[in-house]
């Protein structure tokens, strides 16, 4: 036993001080986890990052490739790339936390409850979930359009609603099959409550797909958020989100090719980020793996 | 003669096999099927049985994992087959089992620490962290692990080590009786006289009583004072050790020992197996009369028609069946 295990013996180890010493010698998760903030702090200032507005057009400009005053060139409006993907960070950051904080807190609870319950409960809460999934989620976005209005939030909660469906079902499958193992029926020999069982025995152990799912939710909803603007239903001109603009390059394509790069690189710089932050997460959380 | 600390009367647990959703007639497992037997303080006894003839479910049941379809179960001098919620909670304070795989019955996320410091938690016996650490420390001293493995996860540990961290857990809030549900057979033979010792240690030095199932008979019969002999739900023999090794009565319980092989090869050439023919009937459709005639060497049509009772053949040996010693006849 060396000098540092010692200290770590004395100082006392749970699942959470042990993944976060973990994840910090995790040189790729840190630097994932340092672009993140990185690229949510300049969503958030910015107004301040740019001399241009996001709307601005400059129709005698036109589309310029990047220089020094545009560096990420201009659209075909003559408005700036640059201040355009800094805003639309906003949106579709916004829409990929949003989506996920819905999909994991009410996809998680509602999953553990549905597979701990088990029998007629569970039976009757997966029905429900079928005949959410069975909606048309066009459909269901354009009824919530015409009930409420076009509204930005109303997309967050239509796509968050969607994304749950699924991570509800992942999570009840792992439940129903944790439930059945011989720690859990340990604990209810020993008397340890339901809802300690939940929380100490049985969440912990489903968080490796929850967190794996939830790095394939954030760059669905992101698409999907373009494909909804798309439609016309959700982020209006001249606001931008990164689906938009990548939707707009596409057609400029041949002629302004910068006006599809910029939004792709940032787009593909933070799925990569969140795909190796995930993978740390899920090494970290896990004790068996190695990290000495 | 004192309480036991376990007295089981007539316990039944039967399963429904559902048949459909519109078919609501139901079968029913008959798993445990009217088992009696008690256990006095500081006492081990053994249960042995071929697979799928309910020693595990009767252990589960027990535990109270199950809610018995009918019959008692006093622990300590409380009736506990009946109770449910927060009094049932409590009542787990007098009972505590150690389970078979210890790879699976330790949840992979939680340290040394956090799986024995549960129990004490759950019942509220230690709530100071410091003397909660010292509590853990002795009772991992108790078990022969070194405390300083206090921080490190079940991945961590062999399968003997483990074994001795779910005795600990089980230990933990002092229980007067341990249900050892078949807790060696996973192990290593090098490991497991190493915790039968350790259970047998334990024994002496708390006064605990052990329900220990196994398969093994050697193992059962080291360890057990008084065993019992399970066939298709039911007890068909109990007696002390010696009496049911040197004199057993039940045709099922000749035909067990009859299959344990002798270390000594001309013994073991000599050695005269009593072979069982078919298989074990369903539990759902349990034979009638005496469950065992369909397989016994001996059976005769009173087996068929009428159940037996238990019979007193003196020191507590009972064995459930028509014929005594002498009687039996070939079919």
């Amino acid at each position: 036993m060396n000098n540092n295990e010692a200290l770590a013996n004395e100082m006392g180890r749970s699942l959470w001080q042990d993944a976060l010493q973990r994840i910090r010698k995790n040189k790729v998760a840190m630097a994932s986890f340092w672009y993140l903030l990185f690229q949510g702090t300049v969503a958030i200032l910015a107004p301040f990052l740019t001399r241009f507005g996001y709307e601005t057009t400059d129709l005698l400009l036109g589309a310029t490739a990047p220089d020094w005053v545009h560096l990420f060139g201009t659209d075909d409006l003559g408005r700036d790339m640059f201040t355009r993907v800094l805003y639309g960070a906003r949106v579709s950051l916004m829409v990929g936390i949003l989506a996920t904080l819905v999909s994991v807190g009410i996809g998680v609870t509602y999953g553990a409850v549905s597979g701990y319950t088990g029998g007629r409960v569970d039976a009757l809460m997966m029905r429900g979930l079928e005949i959410l999934y069975a909606m048309p989620f066009t459909f269901f976005v354009i009824i919530l359009m015409v009930l409420f209005g076009r509204n930005i939030y109303l997309m967050f909660i239509a796509l968050g609603a969607v994304q749950w469906l699924t991570m509800a079902r992942i999570v009840r499958g792992q439940v129903v099959s944790l439930k059945t193992m011989e720690y859990v029926t340990a604990a209810r020999a020993m008397g340890v409550r339901n809802h300690a069982i939940i929380f100490r025995h049985i969440l912990p152990n489903v968080i490796s797909p929850v967190i794996i799912y939830t790095t394939l939710t954030i760059p669905g909803v992101i698409l999907e958020e373009a494909f909804l603007s798309f439609l016309g239903l959700g982020v209006q001109e001249p606001m931008s989100s990164w689906g938009t603009l990548i939707a707009d390059g596409v057609t400029a394509l041949e002629t302004y090719p910068w006006m599809i790069v910029y939004p792709c690189i940032t787009l593909m710089l933070t799925l990569v980020a969140l795909n190796f932050l995930g993978d740390g997460l899920r090494e970290a959380l896990d004790p068996k793996s190695n990290w000495e | 003669m004192t309480q036991p600390v376990m007295k089981v009367d007539q316990l039944r647990m039967h399963f429904p096999l559902q048949q459909g959703l519109l078919d609501r007639s139901r079968n029913w497992i008959r798993a445990v099927d009217g088992v009696s037997f008690s256990i006095a303080y500081g006492e081990t006894l053994g249960l042995v049985g071929e697979s799928g003839c309910g020693k595990s479910t009767l252990g589960r049941t027990l535990i109270r994992l199950y809610r018995p379809t009918s019959g008692q179960i006093e622990i300590c001098g409380q009736e506990v087959s009946a109770l449910e919620g927060e009094p049932l909670r409590k009542a787990r304070i007098n009972f505590q089992m150690i389970f078979q795989d210890p790879y699976a019955s330790l949840n992979p996320r939680m340290t040394v620490f956090d799986s024995i410091a549960e129990p004490l938690r759950t019942h509220g016996l230690e709530t100071d962290k410091q003397s909660l650490t010292l509590h853990i420390e002795s009772l991992m001293n108790k078990v022969g692990l070194s405390p300083r493995f206090i921080r490190k996860y079940p991945h961590e540990f062999s399968g003997g080590q483990r074994q001795r961290v779910a005795i600990a857990r089980a230990l933990a809030i002092n229980p007067k009786v341990i249900i050892c549900d078949e807790p060696i057979s996973a192990l290593d033979v090098s490991i497991q006289a190493q915790i039968l010792n350790l259970l047998v240690t334990l024994q002496k030095e708390l006064g605990l009583s052990y329900l220990f199932i196994a398969h093994d008979l050697a193992a059962v019969r080291y360890i057990s004072t008084r065993i019992a002999v399970m066939y298709l739900g039911r007890i068909v023999e109990i007696a002390s050790k010696e009496d049911l090794f040197s004199n057993p009565s039940h045709p099922y319980t000749q035909a067990l020992l009859s299959a344990v092989p002798i270390a000594d090869p001309i013994k073991e050439r000599a050695r005269k197996r009593i072979l069982l023919s078919g298989e074990l009937p369903s539990p759902s459709h349990p034979p009638s009369g005496c469950a065992f005639h369909t397989r016994c060497p001996y059976a005769q049509p009173r087996c068929v028609a009428e159940t037996p009772v238990a019979r007193d053949l003196g020191d507590g040996h009972l064995s459930v069946c028509h014929f005594g010693k002498g009687e039996f006849l070939p079919r």
